[in-house]
């Protein structure tokens, strides 16, 4: 062995040592997700995580789970979904809104599957084919800043000044439901008026609902409209909103609420551990569950004892029972999204 | 906003930002080349910190303060363009300190000049030569810095989407997020890939034919009192900035949020997922810069490597979704769930700041001194040899270890090629992209209390490593 040789060996093993480590936790890794189910999740994951470690932890079915940013709630998700179709990637998809998942419903991207507790969801949170079945639903509400209050009205039909107004990009998540609703009943030629009435009239247009509750709350917007467990949120921290919510209505006087729902994709190979993932969500236990939590999800089953539910959770039920049928608006979502995307990224 | 005027907007910001941006670097960089002095070193500690800032935590620290400008607009984006600034100003000046005299120095230029005002005809040169000496001296190491700047302004997504800062990257995400398919989102990047390559093009043809690795710099430039607290105030402002701020911002929720951190028992196997990542994508593109730098020095024209660098000059966004594209090919459909993709991915997006990396390294090596110390290794005395592997360790092993692990702290801290949204397989995905995803809910203490868990475990791990390195040496003499 020459010198420079003997002096090179160090390091050659030393890098032949990290390889071989290296090598070592990829292989480690890639084992581990073998065996999983892979959800994609739209749910906010501070909460849904929670929900399914103990799904794992429960029933031994390790889980993988892939989540969306909020400001693209829950729509890259769905998309992804449809691109992956031909070769699925994902076993159950949690979806934190129900018409992108009748979207892909339509696009034949799902399995039916009617679970455990399919019966004692409402029709109107569930697809007949059991496609997709809804649970924990949360509202669109108002949300208004107690320390600097809106001098505008509520009435958005007739907007004056609303550069006070805060509301997410409604390409996304429950905004592009609350749209779809606005564009079933308006009509689109109404709803595109309105809306750019909305922007004339210095509506601040921003990246999630968070956010429209974090410029609530921090005094730099007076009001905005949100979901109810962004709202929640900023009542849990104490923050100046008002405590008493007000429900957003749609044209009709209906209320909007948005279920989660849940469905198995096209092509699993896990289909009994999927099931097994769609009948723990919607149990009567998993409902009050998210019930109680931080995010408080209105339970839609009908097995769900109201005595059990939170008092602030209450009310919620009583407007859940008014709001729109949303099974119907697929078409109007899909219209709006594409009205939608030429207005914000032409 | 039209895709036009997002690319327009990039386009005008970052060449702001490059050209005030050089003008700094410029400033910096002959203070910098001034002396050894541990000022000196505060000094080169305070500019360069920006560096190792990772964007997640700017984006992080100026989310709020973003949302207080909601209603103007302008000072948000001009919030942002600042920000930027600092973050790209350290880059421009490493590459001014890579670059070697230029090939027209200043006195030629002089004595050209001069000539000019001769009224011996035959003794002047033509309009077109004094322009071409002009640029080659002027312009030699100001432009490859210019376009470094104008790159990493053209390419910054992390902070942009936190502060909701306008440009292309949000404009094609949008599209991408509303259904456009993978093919006509790529379609889209041509524009922003043309005026990138363009400006690649540029820096390219400045440095052809006459870039000398680790070549002398020439003696230390005159800086005036002036001048030098400018930089000073620039450094103090950056750290505050950069730094201070964003970390005062993690700080402060993490003492009421760290019990948050029992509810994440899976954010140290992310942890571990994204030291993986970066410790694999890291060190290959390490190696490879080595091996490239190596052919430079050796006289392969740096022409050669453009196929290779280009990749990752372009930015982890157009990267990573030209990768998705052809991963999706149905030939290569079986390889697009495996971790391949995401490592060739941050393999070619490392590697030109791995071989700017290793460039300065050769430029402050005291060759000389590695090579006598390499030839004491020669020696048949045992002791001689284990003196000459200390020395070496000294002269080069240390600096090449502390090279490679920014490297990889580097890949650690990516966001956009690791995201699931581009090639980061389900399972994978590692603990920055995670909390960068989580980070648009908004600043909550349990957040902050993840994210200085996230970006303490590596910076530990490289104190531990260098210390290591460091005990191993000493226990060897």
């Amino acid at each position: 062995m020459t010198a420079d040789s003997s002096r090179r060996f160090p390091a050659t093993l030393l890098l032949l040592c990290a390889a071989v480590l290296l090598a070592l936790g990829w292989w480690r890794l890639s084992a581990s997700r073998a065996d999983a189910l892979v959800v994609y999740c739209a749910h906010d994951l501070m909460f849904a995580e929670e929900v399914l470690r103990d799904f794992e932890r429960d029933t031994g079915i390790p889980v993988v789970i892939v989540g969306d940013t909020e400001a693209t709630k829950s729509l890259g998700l769905v998309q992804r979904l449809i691109r992956e179709k031909e070769h699925p990637v994902c076993d159950v998809f949690w979806n934190n809104q129900l018409l992108g998942t009748v979207e892909l419903a339509r696009q034949g991207v799902l399995e039916p599957y009617r679970g455990a507790h399919w019966e004692s969801i409402p029709g109107r949170y569930k697809d007949d084919a059991g496609l997709w079945t809804g649970f924990g639903g949360r509202m669109r509400v108002w949300i208004i800043n107690t320390e600097s209050p809106p001098v505008m009205s509520l009435d958005l039909a007739n907007p004056v000044q609303l550069d006070g107004l805060a509301i997410a990009t409604p390409m996304f998540g429950t905004t592009l439901s609350h749209y779809a609703v606005l564009w079933d009943q308006m009509g689109a030629e109404s709803l595109q008026q309105w809306h750019r009435r909305l922007i004339d009239s210095g509506a601040r247009f921003v990246a999630g609902n968070a956010t429209v509750k974090d410029l609530v709350a921090g005094g730099v917007c007076a009001m905005g409209m949100t979901d109810t467990d962004d709202y929640f949120q900023a009542v849990d921290a104490g923050q100046p909103v008002t405590v008493t919510m007000l429900p957003i209505r749609a044209p009709s006087g209906e209320t909007i609420c948005i279920p989660n729902t849940v469905a198995i994709i096209k092509g699993t190979q896990k289909r009994a551990e999927a099931e097994q993932l769609v009948n723990y969500l919607t149990s009567a236990e998993s409902e009050l569950r998210m019930a109680r939590s931080k995010s408080r999800q209105i339970p839609l089953g009908a097995n769900v004892s109201r005595t059990e539910i939170p008092e602030d959770v209450q009310p919620l039920m009583d407007w859940a029972a008014e709001s729109v049928d949303l099974k119907p608006l697929a078409d109007a979502r899909s219209a709006c999204l594409d009205w939608l995307t030429r207005e914000f990224a032409p | 906003v039209s895709f036009a005027a997002a690319c327009g907007w990039s386009l005008a910001r970052s060449f702001c930002v490059a050209t005030v941006g050089v003008l700094i670097a410029d400033r910096i960089h002959r203070l910098l080349r001034g002396g050894d002095s541990w000022t000196g070193r505060v000094l080169w500690t305070l500019v360069l910190l920006p560096v190792f800032v990772p964007g997640l935590l700017i984006g992080y620290g100026y989310r709020n303060f973003s949302l207080s400008l909601v209603h103007h607009p302008f000072w948000n984006e001009a919030a942002y363009a600042g920000l930027t600034l600092l973050m790209v100003v350290p880059v421009g000046t490493l590459i001014l300190l890579a670059s070697p005299p230029p090939p027209v120095s200043s006195a030629a230029l002089h004595v050209a000049s001069l000539m000019q005002a001769t009224s011996r005809r035959s003794a002047r040169l033509s309009q077109r030569a004094l322009v071409a000496m002009w640029v080659r001296s002027r312009l030699y190491a100001t432009l490859p810095a210019w376009a470094a700047m104008f790159l990493l302004c053209f390419q910054e997504t992390e902070v942009a989407t936190l502060m909701q800062a306008a440009g292309w990257p949000e404009w094609t995400f949008t599209r991408l997020a509303t259904g456009t398919d993978l093919a006509g989102t790529v379609q889209s990047l041509l524009v922003p890939v043309l005026i990138q390559l363009a400006v690649i093009g540029a820096a390219a043809v400045m440095l052809a034919g006459s870039w000398r690795v680790a070549a002398s710099a020439g003696p230390p430039p005159e800086t005036s009192a002036s001048q030098r607290t400018f930089v000073w105030g620039y450094g103090a402002l950056a750290l505050i900035l950069l730094l201070l701020v964003p970390g005062a911002y993690v700080l402060r929720g993490t003492w009421t949020g760290f019990a948050v951190l029992g509810a994440h028992p899976r954010l140290m196997q992310q942890i571990g997922v994204g030291l993986l990542f970066g410790a694999t994508a890291g060190l290959l593109s390490w190696l490879a810069s080595g091996a490239m730098v190596d052919r430079l020095r050796r006289g392969t024209p740096p022409a050669v490597f453009i196929p290779m660098l280009l990749p990752g000059l372009l930015g982890a966004w157009t990267l990573g979704l030209a990768l998705a594209a052809v991963f999706q090919q149905p030939m290569l459909r079986s390889v697009y769930d495996t971790p391949v993709p995401m490592l060739l991915g941050e393999f070619l997006f490392q590697l030109p700041r791995a071989v700017l990396v290793r460039l300065l390294l050769g430029r402050w090596r005291d060759s000389t001194a590695a090579h006598q110390a390499r030839m004491l290794g020669n020696a048949s005395d045992p002791a001689r040899r284990r003196r000459s592997a200390g020395l070496l360790w000294r002269l080069d092993g240390r600096a090449r270890l502390t090279g490679g692990l920014i490297v990889c702290y580097w890949a650690y801290m990516e966001l956009s090629i690791p995201s699931p949204a581009l090639l980061g397989p389900p399972g994978m995905t590692t603990a920055p992209v995670l909390l960068y995803n989580q980070m648009h809910y908004g600043q909550i203490p349990g957040l902050s209390a993840l994210v200085l868990v996230t970006i303490a475990v590596p910076v530990v791990c490289l104190c531990v490593m260098s210390a290591g390195a460091r005990l191993m040496t000493t226990w060897r003499h």
